[in-house]
């Protein structure tokens, strides 16, 4: 019975990173394809835990183990980058337009957002 | 026997989970609401799936690695869950016209 779940449960997996995938291309923000990321990193590792047991590698599970620590990690920084990169841009605006509020400032920053997604 | 049939259950109920936070992910319009559906899959979606493995495996050295496993993930996803949440609310500039977020 087992021969029969463990191949069913793998295609499914690799049918949602799949998907993963489609969600991390389409989506608008680059918030999404970090959310993407996140969640190809939970169904890998979920995948190789199957793996451990279908093929009685038990190994395998400590390099499932190094992977969560990695894809945490890779979240952490990616979300870092992104923080740092809208901060900087802010800065970079209020230098090159000293005259201009905060808020005028901000709608400056939204519009070209638009203009990119556009 | 049993053994078996109740870990597979618990194998294929976590593929549910997975395929059912998926449907929310893309069918949610931003991305505050689809890191609410995508995390059901880190939480819940790994204990069931390692749950099953563990209940397979029985009581012996690799149903603790599975155990030490699911630990890890579950202090590891609600993190970076909640990163990824700080950076979508700190650069995302209509935001009050897409949730009501308290000031």
């Amino acid at each position: 019975m087992m021969d029969l779940v463990y191949p069913v449960v793998l295609t499914i997996m690799a049918l949602c990173i799949i998907a993963c995938l489609v969600y991390a291309a389409m989506g608008r923000r680059f918030t999404d394809k970090i959310v993407a990321a996140n969640l190809v990193c939970t169904f890998t590792v979920n995948i190789i835990c199957v793996l451990a047991a279908y093929k009685l590698e038990d190994y395998v599970l400590d390099i499932a183990f190094l992977f969560a620590l990695l894809s945490f990690l890779s979240v952490q920084i990616l979300c870092r980058v992104v923080v740092l990169h809208h901060k900087g841009r802010l800065r970079h605006l209020k230098e090159k337009h000293p005259e201009e509020s905060a808020q005028e400032i901000l709608d400056r920053l939204e519009r070209e957002e638009e203009d990119r997604h556009r | 026997m049993i053994r078996t049939v109740i870990g597979a259950a618990l194998l294929l109920a976590g593929c549910l989970v997975f395929i059912i936070s998926l449907i929310g992910v893309f069918r949610f319009r931003y991305v505050l609401n689809r890191i609410h559906a995508a995390s059901l899959s880190d939480t819940l979606g790994t204990l069931l799936v390692i749950a099953g493995l563990i209940v397979l495996k029985g009581f012996c050295f690799t149903s603790l690695k599975y155990l030490l496993m699911l630990v890890v993930l579950w202090i590891t996803a609600p993190v970076a869950t909640n990163r990824i949440g700080k950076a979508e609310a700190t650069t995302n500039l209509s935001i009050h016209d897409e949730y009501e977020v308290e000031k």
